[in-house]
């Protein structure tokens, strides 16, 4: 569940416990008060009316008591005393004894009343004449207090709505970090993240540049060093190279400038790893399929088994020279510990990124080594390296590369023997 | 004794310095060291020299300033010493109007045959390796950068070519309208690429056909002469102006 969802969640579960207390507390205050005010607003009528009965015609008694008479409210004149029916609504008794005490100083005792089912309220009023006046109201009155109550729940929604709205906005910082974080990963030199929003936000933001800032300073220092070593180291290799002239024992002279070479593709290959880190490169468009084709052409032109297969172009997004290194890597393990590079371009399934395999006839890579082998220095078989020259940063290099390019890089079992490395590269640029 | 060419060696490591002009007076040539640009400089008003060989990272002016002073002045070719293998160091030394480089370390008789091929190339012929650091080929929508060794389709999209067949393209299209035999452009191309990648003419022409052209089947760039020849059909824009640079 999202963070968003789970906010949500309590939002509204609290809204609706506040808005159950609420209509609890309510239920009981207009069961004393608003059915109270209307018993005594029926009472008060029939107190009028008593009034108003006195000291006129049989003809107009009939008239006023018709004209008083309404939907739900009904008046008459008994000559016997009517049976109460008996209380039933809550805290009638309570209500009841209050309009008694109410009608007594109003000079009115004697009224009687009664609160009983369906909220009816029947009031009878002993008169002069002997007679009784008979008012009964059947409640309809209080019914208009359920639509306040609708209001309320209105304005509970739009309220949580809004509360909803600036959770959102106050929360959406959060996959703002996750994508700053990932790009990271891909690119150091990736923009910065905005420094806005809460405060809390805001310094987090801060000290996620901060980090990046030394990340990258320190990428920087390293590949210094290294281009200082490198550079030293270089100078004297080039003496050596130079010395190794004047040897006169011409298999050593030729073993000594093996290893000087050896010692060379090291150096190329730190130096190159360590500057892929900073993913410096402007990505451009490039065609993948004549890359391919070059480079199979190049390692055929050293006297190697490669071959490309796929379409004669294939236009993506990338930076040239670190795609050349990456498949050049590739394409010199595979003749070295496969006898041959094998080399397919074909578009992914879903068409927005490319598949390219480099299939060769070595030995493979054991399943359990297959993560280790991508990580600097970490060869398939230390033993056999030796002999064969790589220096193991290859795969490291090619895997970084394609990496820094949002791809993937996987091993794969090829049918009949053999290693294919099946690389996936996004056609526009990450 | 009189007749050798003359190189001159710049590098600020004695050594190698020593080491370098043995190597190199050896085989045949007369040379002189210097440990610096200024030193560089009084030699160079001293004598008449036939190359320099110039290391790049040096105290001081370093070898690509010197290169550029150097360019402004003379002819005189130029090979850079280099300890960085990276692309884009190599990119700009050519760009600096170098006609090679070499990177340290190296076999010294690779550096020997470079010296060799430079001084060639500097004796005569139009060569597919005379680099000028500004020059653009535009044909068809293509964009061919001799300099940097890249490629342009009309999208702007990097399209990559062998080391011969760049050179191939290079020599067709600065003779552009002109029926050139597979032995000129045999000629027009020998250089540093020949040695690694020797393959011949009609192969690399078809892969060239094969990543430039619409149809390869039915050229309409580099055409087939009837009696043997080549010619490179469409009109080519050659623009060598520092500010075309793009």
């Amino acid at each position: 569940m999202s963070q968003f969802a789970r906010i949500a969640w309590i939002i509204v579960a609290g809204f609706l416990a506040l808005e159950l207390i609420a209509y609890g507390i309510r239920v009981h205050d207009e069961g004393v008060s608003s059915t109270g005010a209307y018993a005594a607003s029926v009472a008060d009528r029939a107190v009028t009316l008593d009034r108003l009965l006195d000291g006129i015609s049989a003809e107009e008694q009939q008239r006023l008591l018709t004209a008083a008479s309404g939907p739900g409210f009904q008046v008459s004149l008994s000559a016997t005393e009517p049976q109460l029916p008996p209380n039933s609504w809550r805290h009638a008794d309570e209500i009841s004894s209050d309009l008694d005490a109410y009608l007594k100083r109003a000079g009115a005792g004697g009224t009687r009343i009664a609160l009983s089912e369906r909220r009816t309220v029947t009031v009878v009023v002993p008169r002069r004449a002997n007679d009784y006046l008979v008012v009964r109201a059947d409640g309809s009155g209080l019914t208009a207090h359920a639509r306040p109550a609708f209001i309320g729940t209105l304005t509970t929604l739009l309220v949580a709505g809004l509360v909803l709205w600036a959770t959102r906005r106050s929360i959406g910082h959060l996959p703002r970090f996750a994508i700053a974080a990932e790009a990271l990963g891909r690119n150091v030199a990736a923009p910065e993240l905005a420094e806005t929003g809460p405060r809390e936000v805001r310094r987090a933001a801060v000290a996620f540049n901060e980090m990046a800032r030394r990340i990258r300073a320190y990428l920087d220092e390293r590949t210094q060093m290294l281009a200082a070593v490198s550079h030293d180291i270089r100078t004297q290799l080039t003496r050596l190279a130079m010395r190794l002239e004047y040897v006169t024992d011409r298999n050593q002279q030729a073993r000594a400038r093996e290893d000087v070479a050896q010692m060379t593709r090291l150096l190329d290959s730190v130096l190159a790893f360590s500057r892929e880190d900073r993913a410096e490169e402007p990505s451009i468009s490039l065609d993948l399929a004549t890359l391919l084709d070059t480079l199979a052409d190049d390692a055929r032109g050293l006297g190697h088994r490669a071959q490309y297969h796929g379409p004669i172009h294939c236009v993506i997004d990338g930076r040239p020279t670190a795609l050349r290194r990456a498949f050049t890597n590739l394409i010199d393990n595979a003749v070295r510990y496969g006898s041959e590079a094998d080399i397919t371009l074909r578009a992914a399934n879903d068409d927005a990124s490319v598949i390219v395999e480099i299939a060769d006839r070595g030995p493979g890579i054991p399943v359990e080594d297959r993560a280790r082998v991508l990580r600097p220095f970490q060869r398939v078989e230390p033993s056999r390296n030796r002999s064969t020259g790589g220096t193991g940063l290859g795969l490291a290099i090619a895997h970084t590369v394609v990496t820094r390019h949002g791809g993937s890089l996987a091993f794969v079992e090829r049918p009949g023997g053999g290693l294919i490395v099946r690389i996936a590269l996004g056609r526009t640029a990450q | 004794m009189s007749d050798a060419q003359r190189i001159l060696i710049v590098d600020d490591d004695p050594d190698i310095r020593t080491l370098v002009a043995d190597f190199i007076g050896r085989h045949g040539f007369e040379v002189d060291t210097a440990r610096n640009g200024a030193a560089m400089h009084t030699a160079l008003a001293r004598g008449h020299f036939d190359l320099v060989v110039l290391d790049i990272m040096m105290p001081g002016e370093d070898g690509l300033s010197l290169c550029r002073t150097l360019r402004a002045q003379t002819q005189i070719p130029v090979i850079f010493l280099t300890a960085a293998a990276e692309e884009t160091d190599r990119v700009v030394g050519l760009e600096m109007g170098a006609d090679d480089y070499v990177v340290k370390p190296f076999a010294p008789r690779e550096l020997l045959a470079r010296i060799r091929a430079v001084l060639r190339r500097a004796s005569g012929l139009v060569a597919v390796h005379r680099i000028d650091p500004a020059e653009r080929l535009t044909f068809d929508g293509w964009q061919l950068i001799p300099g940097r060794r890249e490629l342009y389709d009309a999208r702007g999209t990097l399209v990559s070519l062998t080391a011969g067949e760049f050179d191939l393209l290079v020599a067709l299209a600065r003779n552009a309208g002109q029926i050139l035999s597979r032995d000129q452009l045999l000629d027009l191309t020998k250089g540093r690429s020949a040695a690694a990648f020797d393959r011949s003419v009609d192969v690399q022409l078809s892969r060239l056909r094969r990543k430039l052209e619409h149809d390869p089947a039915q050229p309409t760039l580099i055409k087939t002469v009837r009696g043997g020849g080549y010619l490179f059909a469409p009109s080519v824009v050659i623009a060598t102006d520092a500010s075309a640079k793009g």
